[in-house]
């Protein structure tokens, strides 16, 4: 039969056209196109007429507005914009809909939407919204009920002001039905699009894809289902062969001769496909000029059904009688073989291109099997093929044609998964996909990498690993830092033993030591050196973690690190600077003594053997810089040496000694200036003023503009403070009350701060009044009423503290200092009522007591203040007599605060030090063990080990020897 | 001034490129059919509405500023001193020069950003009206779309600390009704500060929100609104300031606005 007997006549000299799908990315049946329908609420809501610009930017800001998670906002945003445009009911009806699922108020919305009649705009846009909402969370039948309604309100299509409208619900309600698999009625809301004239090359699409449903509901189907079902795909199907000749026509010739094989008709299909193979050509030829066209030619389909239909044959031949049946069996192997590979090998990324090769090569080997000869595709020219097919999608891939990249390797992947160079181009699978932000696609196959290799032999292991990290550097790139440490830790679940694996994990722990998450790259440093004790990098993670440590205020626990530190590098500048530091962390844990000696040892180093240590310039650079700041501390050490008693002068000349060495040999230095402080300091301790007095003189004269130059006094204080001789230091200091007027309420507050510290209440009290002074000045008149608050606290003046936070509130009722002063007025209320013998005083006392420490929990964001607010919950509660209330809350903060966060850390150990006795005290053994434990693993070194060890030790005993108290359940409040 | 770091996508068809003052080594004028013509002088003729251009070889021709898509001329002599002045605070000193230059050199490519500096001399000196007046009648003489974008916002907080509250609203409001998508945005942002300093929190809240979901990809100004409608949330006592805290932190880690919540998350 002449080919052109069957392009309808009136068409036959039209020239063939070109059309790709009308809707890029939803390729029908066999595509992904599902809409995500509860984000496409504006567009339901557009009416066809002109909508004001104010109102559709509106609109769109209110969606957004919700989805931010401020509905509230969103709804103002409408009942404003329904004020300025009250014909945009409408527009926002969708929105206000929304605003009522959002909340979960289904029942709600339906009873609005019942309220408003279906025949105005409003309804009908109100009704949709919310079968959309129905559809996001599940309830497919409320939302097929109102779209339903909806669509039969215009059983003969809609008028043509609502068609636009319409059309685009009407589409999406068949991807809905779609995606839920509900073909009847996906087949039913195609027919509704079309009711709403689309444009012609719309329509087309459209009528395409309701034939290929009609063709999948007709073969679920029998009976005279199917037949009506094959009926009007037939229809449909000339109508499109009527529109003229593209890959729509295509399609149809696919279609028609799929009925006839699922009618049983083999030779009718073959007939059809042989019949159109000219015109099937053509389109070919047209689309081999289009950039990935061959991807949607139907002839690969065609072909391929033709080689199923020979496959199918050839079997059945082979089965019933091959020797009879021989010369055709071969015959039709050629045909059928050479359809297969022709679809493989000329039309890779076609959905049909692999099936097709793992049909060939099946259909092959079975021949091969039962004694043919065939000519199957010869592995080399297999492995040719996939190896310029590879070839081919890197040079996409390099080119950033990620989806024609994505095309080429998922063609040979999905046929040969475990073909040479298969594990780079799933490699380059996953960072295409990350490109393209198709992050559930990207994961999935560097999950499979993971999966599939991580127990292969170690170099295919090896690559499979390479490019899970690549992967991860391409999040990285991309800015997701989340999905990238989340490769990460896949990468090393699945290959711990990685060459790369130390390197990534230190270098996540770089990651978040950048950003300051000093507790968080802890854990990776902790990883490393547990985990990877003989890799180069186990040492650089050991100074690391110790630098963690020492940011984190936990130097009691940076010390082991750093004498391993130090014990495993070579001379060098770094051991220096770890000794160094080793130094500093025994020097912040009180150890005076062993910090002395280290310090002493690195003067002794670069004294004696400075070469050794480095020799280069920069290294001496280096050196130099730690041997000042070793030589200063040293002298500080030996000045806060007070045993034995007989030797302080002893150690005070070395102090002197130690502090002018450091100005002899680094007169430039910044320390000079403490050092001269403490020079003079030292001789006045000494009972030496006139050397103290030429200290100080040299202080004025060579460093005028340091802090300890512009108030002697105060830095004596500090000095004599720093020594421990804090009697001797308040003596000096409160000279400055004698002379007041010749220092500003800046330096008093400063002075307060410092005297305390030293825990000198009272005069830090008087230090605060004076500071108060500056009224006008919020700046310091703050910090010194919080500062006077604090004092009197300390210095037990409950009342004081109560008036004093009382006249800051009230003067600054928004202070920041407000959760502080709370804490404050709570714990004075509670001491006051503790001491009050009216019963009635006592609860009015308790209550402003509890009001204030609720208050201040309003205020609360950090972890830190959280657990002193249980820890101040606790001492109020003792203070009440509650004392099984009271451990519940330090429980609370023992076992449930992170005590690695350096601001919870300080109240872990206050709740620790007053919370384990009080265990122990009302027999609560199990609990103190349990709290005594958790200390210990969380500071191993912590000032209270020793304290803690024995109540651990205690509690142990206990238990052993006492009957056992219930432990109590520690009350958990979100 | 963050808010001066706007995309200039904005200002494509701007024909006098106020912020990118070209210093070329001979004055030049560009047509609209892509000749570059040399110049030993161009001057502007008010009357005519047109440019009046000396060659190099003495030749005289009067180009109609509907040919002209860009004018480059030398930098004037006083630039730079004024500008020393401006960067040591010396506006008094500044001003004068400023003046000058602005009225030398009117629709030579200068005078925008003369005009501009001047309005921040002004503001340095506490004097928000005459700052105001150094730029209106340059904003109302020079068509919108050719005035530089940080010329217009410098605009906008004139108008604000000078008290002109009606004149800039009525300025935001045709720019957000019909303006280029990154002006829009901008003008949305001084709305917002507008509120704001009329005490109007949640119409200043709101139009920041709309910077943030409604202008995403206008990167430059997603700090600021996020930061800005955190502290209105602030004062309001909501806490979901936090998650705005939270985007600003994760999403704009390397920006000012960033470093100044940081301790407060």
């Amino acid at each position: 039969m002449d080919n052109n007997q069957l392009i309808p006549s009136g068409i036959r000299d039209i020239k063939y056209r070109m059309k790709r799908s009308a809707r890029k990315g939803i390729p029908g049946l066999f595509g992904m196109g599902i809409v995500v329908v509860f984000m496409a609420f504006t567009a339901v809501a557009q009416a066809p007429q002109e909508v004001p610009q104010e109102v559709e930017q509106e609109v769109q800001f209110m969606a957004g507005l919700i989805d931010a998670g401020f509905p509230d906002y969103a709804n103002k945003v409408m009942e404003r914009l329904l004020l300025k445009f009250p014909d945009a009911k409408m527009h926002v009806a969708s929105v206000k809909i929304r605003l009522l699922t959002a909340g979960g108020k289904f029942d709600e919305a339906e009873k609005v939407i019942q309220s408003v009649s279906i025949d105005t705009e409003e309804g009908l846009a109100m009704r949709l919204a919310f079968a959309d909402a129905c559809y996001a969370v599940g309830q497919m039948q409320r939302a097929k009920m109102h779209y339903n309604a909806f669509f039969s309100k215009y059983p003969g299509g809609p008028p043509p002001a609502m068609q636009k409208f319409y059309g685009e619900a009407a589409y999406k309600f068949a991807q809905m039905l779609l995606f839920a698999q509900d073909l009847p009625g996906a087949v039913q809301a195609y027919r509704y699009v079309l009711l709403s004239k689309p444009e012609p090359d719309v329509e087309r699409t459209l009528m395409t894809e309701l034939a290929e449903l009609l063709l999948k509901l007709g073969e679920k189907s029998s009976g005279e289902q199917r037949k009506k079902c094959f009926e009007e795909c037939k229809a449909i199907a000339t109508k499109i062969q009527w529109g003229g000749v593209d890959v729509a026509f295509g399609k149809t010739v696919v279609m028609l001769a799929h009925i006839e094989l699922i009618n049983g008709k083999k030779a009718e299909a073959r007939k059809i496909i042989n019949d159109y193979m000219t015109i099937l050509q053509e389109i070919d030829n047209m689309l081999r000029d289009v950039p990935d066209g061959l991807r949607f030619s139907p002839m690969a389909q065609c072909r391929y059904m033709l080689a199923q239909m020979g496959d199918e044959e050839i079997r059945e031949m082979v089965e019933t009688n091959a020797q009879a049946n021989r010369d055709r069996i071969i015959d039709l192997a050629k045909q059928t073989l050479s359809h297969y590979y022709t679809v493989l090998l000329k039309y890779p990324a076609n959905s049909w291109a692999s099936s097709a090769g793992q049909k060939g090569d099946s259909l092959a080997t079975w021949l091969t099997d039962k004694g043919f000869s065939v000519g199957k595709l010869p592995k080399e020219k297999l492995a040719e093929v996939v190896d310029v097919l590879l070839k081919e999608a890197k040079v996409l891939f390099q080119q950033q044609d990620y989806k024609g990249a994505l095309g080429k390797y998922s063609a040979v992947i999905n046929t040969f998964p475990d073909i040479k160079g298969a594990i780079p181009a799933l490699g380059d699978m996953v960072r295409s996909y990350i490109q393209l932000q198709n992050f559930y696609a990207a994961d999935a196959i560097a999950g499979y990498l993971c999966e599939r290799y991580k127990k292969a032999s170690p170099d295919l292991a090896e690559e499979a690993g390479n490019m899970v990290l690549a992967a991860a550097a391409e999040y990285e790139s991309v800015g997701d830092k989340v999905r990238a440490a989340a490769l990460n830790e896949g990468f090393f679940e699945s290959f711990p033993t990685h060459k790369r694996a130390a390197i990534v994990v230190f270098r996540q722990g770089e990651t978040q030591f950048r950003a300051e998450n000093y507790a968080t790259a802890l854990k990776y440093y902790e990883q490393v050196m547990e985990k990877f004790p003989k890799e180069r990098i186990f040492v650089d993670a050991l100074s690391r973690a110790a630098q963690c440590h020492t940011q984190l205020g936990t130097h009691s626990n940076a010390v082991p690190l750093l004498a391993k530190h130090v014990e495993i590098l070579s001379p060098s500048p770094s051991q220096v600077s770890s000794r160094l530091r080793l130094a500093d962390a025994l020097r912040q844990t009180g150890q005076t003594i062993p910090a002395l000696n280290e310090y002493s040892r690195i003067v002794k180093q670069l004294t004696e053997e400075p070469d050794k240590y480095g020799s280069s310039p920069d290294d001496k650079a280096k050196n130099s810089k730690s041997m000042e700041l070793a030589q200063f501390w040293r002298a500080f050490c030996f000045s806060r040496i007070k045993e034995p008693a007989e030797q302080v002068p002893l150690y005070q000349t070395k102090a002197i000694e130690g502090f002018n060495q450091l100005l002899k040999d680094f007169p430039k230095s910044e320390l000079s200036a403490p050092a001269l402080s403490g020079v003079g300091t030292l001789y006045f301790l000494q009972g030496k003023p006139e050397e103290a007095e030429k200290a100080y003189s040299r202080l004025a004269r060579e460093f005028p503009d340091s802090p300890q130059a512009s108030n002697v006094t105060f830095a004596m204080f500090l000095s004599l403070k720093e020594i421990g001789q804090m009697d001797k230091a308040v003596v000096v200091v409160e000279k400055m009350l004698t002379d007041a007027a010749k220092y500003t309420p800046g330096q008093f507050l400063q002075a307060a701060v410092a005297i305390y510290e030293s825990k000198q209440y009272e005069t830090a009290a008087k230090f605060y009044r004076q500071a108060t002074k500056a009224v006008g000045q919020r700046a310091i008149w703050e910090p010194a009423m919080v500062g006077l608050a604090n004092s009197q606290a300390g210095a037990g003046d409950w009342p004081g503290v109560v008036k004093t936070i009382d006249e800051l509130m009230a003067k600054y009722p928004n202070s920041g200092f407000t959760v502080e002063c709370n804490f404050l007025l709570s714990r004075a209320h509670a001491e006051v009522a503790a001491k009050e013998q009216d019963a009635g005083k006592r609860e009015i006392a308790f209550n402003k007591a509890v009001a204030a420490i609720n208050q201040a929990r309003k205020f609360i964001r950090d972890a830190g203040l959280r657990a002193r607010a249980d820890y101040e919950t606790a001492r109020l509660q003792l203070l009440e007599g509650k004392k099984t209330d009271a451990m519940a809350s330090y429980l609370r903060i023992v076992l449930l605060a992170d005590a690695g966060d350096a601001k919870v850390a300080p109240w872990y150990e206050r709740a620790v030090e007053d919370g384990v006795p009080l265990m122990i005290s009302l027999e609560r053994y199990s609990d103190a063990l349990d709290g005594a434990e958790a200390y210990l693993k969380v500071f191993p070194q912590g000032r209270l080990m020793d304290q803690v060890r024995q109540w651990r030790d205690q509690a142990k005993v206990k238990l052993i020897t006492a009957q056992p108290a219930p432990a109590a359940a520690p009350e958990v409040k979100k | 001034m963050n808010s001066g770091m706007i995309v200039k996508m904005a200002v494509l068809s701007v024909l006098v490129a106020g912020a990118a003052m070209t210093v070329a080594a001979q004055d030049s004028i560009l047509l609209t059919n892509g000749r570059k013509l040399a110049a030993r002088s161009i001057q502007w003729r008010e009357g005519e509405k047109a440019y009046r251009v000396e060659t190099p070889e003495g030749a005289i021709s009067t180009i109609p500023k509907a040919q002209v898509q860009r004018v480059d001329v030398k930098k004037p002599a006083d630039w730079d001193k004024a500008t020393a002045m401006m960067a040591a605070k010396q506006y008094a000193a500044a001003i004068p020069l400023l003046d000058g230059i602005a009225t030398s050199y009117r629709m030579l490519g200068w005078d925008g950003e003369a005009r501009r500096l001047l309005a921040n001399a002004y503001l340095g000196m506490k004097e928000p009206k005459k700052a105001a007046d150094a730029l209106e009648s340059y904003m109302e003489s020079m068509p919108k779309a050719e005035i530089p974008v940080e010329v217009t916002q410098t605009y906008w907080n004139v108008l604000l600390q000078a008290g002109r509250g009606a004149m800039l609203k009525k300025d935001l409001d045709e720019v957000i009704a019909s303006g280029p998508r990154p002006m829009v945005a901008a003008a949305m942002m001084m709305r917002g500060n507008m509120n704001r300093e009329g005490g109007q929190k949640e119409p200043a809240l709101l139009d920041y929100l709309r910077v943030v979901i409604l202008f995403e990809n206008i990167r430059e100004l997603q700090p600021e609104a996020l930061f800005k409608a955190a502290e209105i949330l602030d004062e309001l006592r909501d806490p979901r300031a936090d998650e705005l805290r939270k985007k600003l932190v994760q999403e704009y880690k390397d920006s000012e606005y960033a470093a100044k919540v940081s301790g407060k998350i």
